[in-house]
Order: structure tokens, then sequence, then C-alpha cells
């Protein structure tokens, strides 16, 4: 699993490295630490600006991580293998260097230029199957440089997106669908939340006049199957989408919410991307959005 | 022999339920009947009269049947005393009313997934169905391990009643029982669990109840909290049993309970 | 000569999408590539042949992954095993470690994550050839 952790200086970043830090404590996930500043500042030569908040703040988000896995002996970011690789320093530059490798691999970043694309360049070129990223509680959210930055990641990024509010250990993690495209991955970071959270799970459909759609009756037989046979106890409830705001701030105060987004916003479904936008942004709480 | 009807749709609640009988069908013999109501369109008023109304509910029941028959199919390896569907057109409440008075059934059950809205369950429980069934009935909302048995009691409840009605099954499935003393109070933050609920009011008179019908009591409690923590709590059970038929107010913070709990529920 | 034989990968997951993925990807590269959705079935193989690479999944019915792990690596010490797992604790992880697992990796993973940790793997065997 390769966990992308978008981070600025705000407090919630902080909440998002305590979170991630314990999943990739189960998973042994590649992880790499990102942080986006809008402008890159003019510096000496080869040397990187090592003045910037983000920079310090990079550095002391990776000492905390990496206090996690104090025991070296069965780190899997503890340094194992080292060799000569041939490095892209830019502009037509390859140099040979010497690269320190752990079992897996951990990786602190800075992008420069606008916070969202950034952080969703990243999740695509380095193929991540999660992007974490904080958020502020309330109406709007203070990522720097791009206000409503979580809100556009999630809009748009090509995984699954792990909103993270605060920190706590959720009671239940309730996963609302609304279509019936629900993908392996999806299913298997939902595996891995529940393991990690020792919770219940609880499989929500979401109706319009108290009716259900054909196809997504079918999809959650079909998804509580796939959990009976895995031994999870999974809880089957349904939620009119009238009711799905109160819902949601209802059962966020003990659980987590996941969204089932899928890869694509089909018009009629409830949680079109502009609500879903919306819920990220006024959630209390931490969000997952799957895909 | 336990000789049960089971109200059946080709969707995820009815599976839920003809899996969940299966599971009862381990601690009791059953005789499963499932039963199809297949509703005109409009509803209201039946379509034409004579051999034309005759002959568009026939082709109406077949292609019910149809969808039905795919569901006892896949369904039936979970519960063997599944016997062949009846498949019926009309108004579904009348439909079942009417199998269920005439069929010598000791239980009524069906599938209907847990809600959001607890409006959704007082109505149900409030139905014509519900109020005039002549035998008690089981709402499988969720498939959970029928490992033990919550019997709820509550201020007002007249415990003989309650009894009467599922003593004989609950002694066949010889299922360890607790006995919860319910004290909804909507202020409440946290749920309180006390053990001594001898000293809650009426809980004595259903204890000497239950012991006269020979059943196996493990435990009684109290729970005093908001009714959603009390409905969480009882998530831990395979089977609520509660007497709400005729018994209790239409506002009864029980209502809620029940509406919120997600596992099955006895009604009796 | 040996050199010549392709590396042979044990893939064993009760999940049958990922061992046929896992397959007809490792198979393109080259790699020859069994497929069990049974430990039983799994273990009666490795008692009759030793593989270079074994891929399987921890959580599974009857004898599970870590006591197949064990297995392997006390019939065939040169055996390179990959964890996958769906249930990632931090007691697998650090007991397949222990147990001198290659790789651990919990779902969900891209094709290539496998991919490399295999071409890893068959690295890592090659070097203790020559």
């Amino acid at each position: 699993m390769r966990i992308l952790v978008a981070l600025d200086t705000n407090r919630y970043s902080q909440y998002v490295v305590n979170e991630v830090a314990k999943l990739a404590m189960n998973t042994w996930a590649d992880v790499t630490l990102l942080g986006v500043e809008s402008r890159k500042p003019a510096s000496n030569g080869t040397q990187p600006p090592r003045n910037l908040p983000i920079v310090r703040k990079l550095q002391e988000f990776r000492e905390e991580f990496l206090g996690y896995f104090k025991d070296e002996s069965v780190s899997p970011y503890a340094i194992k293998r080292w060799g000569y690789e041939l490095v892209d320093r830019g502009k037509g530059l390859l140099e040979e260097m010497c690269v320190c490798k752990g079992m897996k691999d951990f990786r602190v970043r800075i992008r420069f230029g606008q916070p969202t694309k950034q952080i969703l360049t990243e999740a695509v070129e380095e193929q991540s199957d999660l992007i974490v990223v904080g958020c502020s509680k309330g109406e709007q959210c203070t990522w720097e440089q791009d206000r409503n930055a979580p809100e556009k990641i999630v809009k748009a990024a090509p995984c699954s997106v792990l909103v993270v509010k605060e920190e706590k250990k959720p009671t239940k993690i309730v996963c609302c669908l609304d279509h019936d495209s629900v993908s392996q991955e999806s299913l298997e970071l939902i595996n891995q939340m529940v393991t990690l959270h020792q919770t219940d799970l609880a499989l929500v459909g979401l109706t319009e006049s108290e009716h259900l759609r054909e196809e997504v009756d079918q999809k959650m037989k079909q998804i509580l199957q796939y959990y009976t046979a895995q031994k999870i106890k999974a809880w089957v409830s349904v939620v009119d989408v009238s009711l799905l705001d109160k819902f949601i701030a209802d059962t966020a105060e003990k659980g987590l919410i996941a969204l089932w987004m899928g890869h694509k916003s089909l018009i009629g479904k409830f949680f079109s991307q502009d609500r879903v936008g919306k819920l990220v942004r006024s959630a209390q709480s931490s969000v997952l959005i799957l895909r | 022999m336990v000789n049960i009807l089971v109200s059946v749709n080709p969707d995820l609640a009815s599976s839920i339920a003809i899996r969940y009988a299966g599971q009862l069908a381990h601690f009791m013999e059953i005789a499963l009947q499932p039963i199809h109501v297949k509703e005109p369109e409009q509803k209201g008023s039946l379509f034409g009269t004579g051999w034309v109304r005759h002959t568009w509910e026939h082709a109406l029941a077949e292609k019910g049947e149809e969808e039905i028959n795919l569901l006892i199919r896949t369904e039936k390896p979970y519960c063997p005393a599944l016997a062949a569907p009846r498949v019926v057109v009309g108004e579904r409440e009348n439909e079942i009313l009417k199998e269920l008075q005439t069929g010598a059934y000791d239980l009524f059950m069906e599938g209907i997934l847990a809600s959001f809205d607890e409006g959704d369950f007082k109505k149900l429980i409030t139905s014509k169905l519900y109020q005039s069934a002549p035998c008690p009935a089981i709402v499988v909302k969720n498939l959970v391990p029928l490992e033990k048995v919550a019997l709820l009691s509550y201020v007002g409840l007249e415990p003989s009643k309650l009894v009467d009605d599922v003593s004989d099954i609950l002694r066949q499935a010889k299922l360890p029982l607790d006995v919860i003393h319910l004290v909804p109070k909507k202020d409440k933050k946290d749920l309180e669990v006390n053990e001594e609920a001898h000293e809650a009011q009426g809980f004595d008179n259903l204890v000497d109840a239950i012991r006269k019908k020979g059943l196996d009591l493990q435990k009684g409690q109290v729970l005093t909290g908001h009714p959603k923590d009390i409905a969480d709590y009882l998530s831990r059970y395979g089977l609520v049993v509660c007497a709400v038929r005729n018994a209790l107010d239409k506002k009864s913070p029980i209502h809620t309970v029940l509406a919120f709990t997600p596992s099955p529920i006895f009604i009796c | 000569m040996e050199d010549q034989k392709p590396t042979s990968i044990l893939v064993l997951d009760d999940e049958p999408i990922v061992c046929k993925r896992l397959k007809s990807a490792l198979e393109k590269r080259g790699y020859e590539v069994e497929i069990f959705f049974r430990s039983s079935d799994a273990f009666k193989r490795i008692t009759e042949r030793n593989f270079d690479i074994v891929i399987t999944d921890l959580k599974m019915e009857g004898l599970d992954g870590m006591a197949f792990l064990t297995e392997v690596k006390k019939r065939s010490p040169a055996t390179e095993v990959i964890v996958i797992t769906g249930f990632a604790t931090m007691e697998t992880a650090k007991e397949s470690f222990q147990k001198g697992v290659f790789d651990f990796l919990a779902k969900p993973f891209k094709l290539g994550e496998i991919q490399d940790a295999v071409e890893r793997a068959e690295k890592k065997i090659k070097g203790n050839i020559s």
C-alpha cells in the first residue's frame, strides 16, 4: 500500500501524521510526506531552501513519524540496504549517489506550485492507494495557500482520500453507498481500517422516498456476503437522502464516515462531487472517501 | 415444530430474513413458508373485471413467481426448511393477514433493513398487519449470530402477557436469556449499566413469570441512557424480545430504542 | 543452464480474483506461476516441490498464512516469501518479519508493487546462486 500524506503547517497536520503512523504500523505501507510551497524561493546554486516553514515542519513530522518505529530491528523503515543509484538532479544532470533504503519506502518531499495540483500530481505519479490530508473543522478549511485544498483533492483524486479533522478512535466504520460501483481496492482499504480500529462495520444504503434502488440493494448484498466470508461483522441499514446530513452529523460523533464515490461521479448519484465537497468542508469529524 | 410465515421480496432484506430463519432452525424445528405479495401497480383500483382481470393477475403472479423462485433457490442452502413460495396478487397487508389467519402459523417474520428514520419503525409496528396479526412477529434487520436473547422490560409492562407470547418458542430454542430493564432518557450523555436489576420497578414480577415458564434466565440489567445508546448496547443480542403491540404509547421512547436497535426484534 | 529456468512462484490466496490477477500479471513477465485458493492444497504442493518465491495471504480457513510461511521456510530456507494481507496488524507484520519474510504487502496494492517485490526477491535469489 502506498500512502501519500499531504501536510501543511496547521495543527490538523499533526493529527494526520499520528493517524498515518498508526496505519503504517499495521500495514507497513510505503509512505511519502509531502509539503507544498506555492513559490520556489531563490536559492544559492544547488542548495535547497532550508528556511521555509514547511521544510522545518516536515523535518519535525519525519521525526515524529519515525518515532513510532523505535525498535529498528522490526521497523520497515530502518535502513536495511544501500547502493549506488543514478539520480536525476534536474536540468539534464544525472548523478550516481549512494541511496539507503529500508524494507519499505519512507520519503519526505516538497513540491512547488499550487497545492491541490501538486498533491494530485504526486498521487498520480507515485500511484498512491490512499491520500491522507488534514482539514480544519467548520465551514472553511484553512489550508495554506489553497484554502479548500482538501475538498478539491477529494473531488479529483484518482484514489481513496482520508480527510483527517481530529485524532480519535472510531467505534464504528460507517460506509455509505449510493450506487453499484464498488472497487476491490476500496473494500480492502475498509478491511485495513476495521482491523486498525478493531471496530464493527456498518453498510448504509441511501434511499430516496423510502426506496432503495435495486442495484444498490444488490451491491449491498454482495458486499455483505464478502464481509461475512471475511468474518467481519457488518451491520446493514438505510438512510433516506433527505436525512443524510443529519445522519452524518450524528454518526460522525463516534464513528468514521466513509463514502463510496466510485471512480466517476455519475449524474443522479446522491454523492455528487459538490455534495461530497460540502460534506468534507462542513463535517465536524474525519471522512474517508472511497474509490 | 414452529410454523413460520416469512414475507419475501427479491431483495437483500429478505435474504437476511431467510438466513436468520436458517439460524433459528439450529435451535428448534421450524417449517418456513415464504409468501410474496405482488402488488398491482395502480394501488387501490384493481385492473379490469372478469377474465381480463383474472388473466392480468395471473400474469402478474407468474412474474412475481419467477423473481421469488430465484431468491428461494439462492437461499435454500442457508435454510433447508424453506418451502416452495406462495405468490399472490393483492394488497400486501391484507393478503399476509389473510394467510396468517387461515394458516395456523406460530410466528410471522420479515426482513426490514434498519432505518435511520425512527418513524419508519413506528409506522411498521403500528400498521394494521402488526396490530392485527394473530401471532408474534420477528422483524429481521440484520443477520446476527443467534447466541443470546434479550427480553426487554420497562415501566408499565404486563409481564404475563409478554412471557405467555414468547415462552413456547424460547423454551424450544434453549438460548441464554437476559432480562434488560430499559430507562430511556434523552438528556443522558453516557449509558449506565446497572447489574442490580431487581431494584427496577416491575422487574421481579417479570423474573417470576419467566421462571414459572421454566426459561433459562442468565442475568438481569438496568440500562439508563439515551435511546440510541441503549439500542447500540442491544446490538450484542441475536434477538431482542419486546411487548409493544397495543402496549405502548406512540410517543414512548421504547419505540425509539427499538427503531435504532440493529438486532432482530421479536414483537409481541 | 540452471539460470535459464524461469523463476517459480506459488501464489496462495483464498480470494480467487487476487490469485488470477497475480497469475496473469506474473506469467506475462515470464515467471512460472501456480495458484492455490486453499492452504491445504498449497501445503500438499510444497511437500512435492520447492518454489523460488511464495506469495501468501495471511487470513485463511484452515492452515493460515503464518503457519504456511513457517512451513515453507522450514522445508526450503532459500525460498523467499512475500506476505500479502487484507487485515494487517502490527503483530502479524512483526511476526512475519521475524520469520524471515522477504516483503510484507498490505492490500490494496498495485500490481507494480508486487512485481517490484518479486523482482527484488528474484535478484536476491540469483545473487545467492552466483
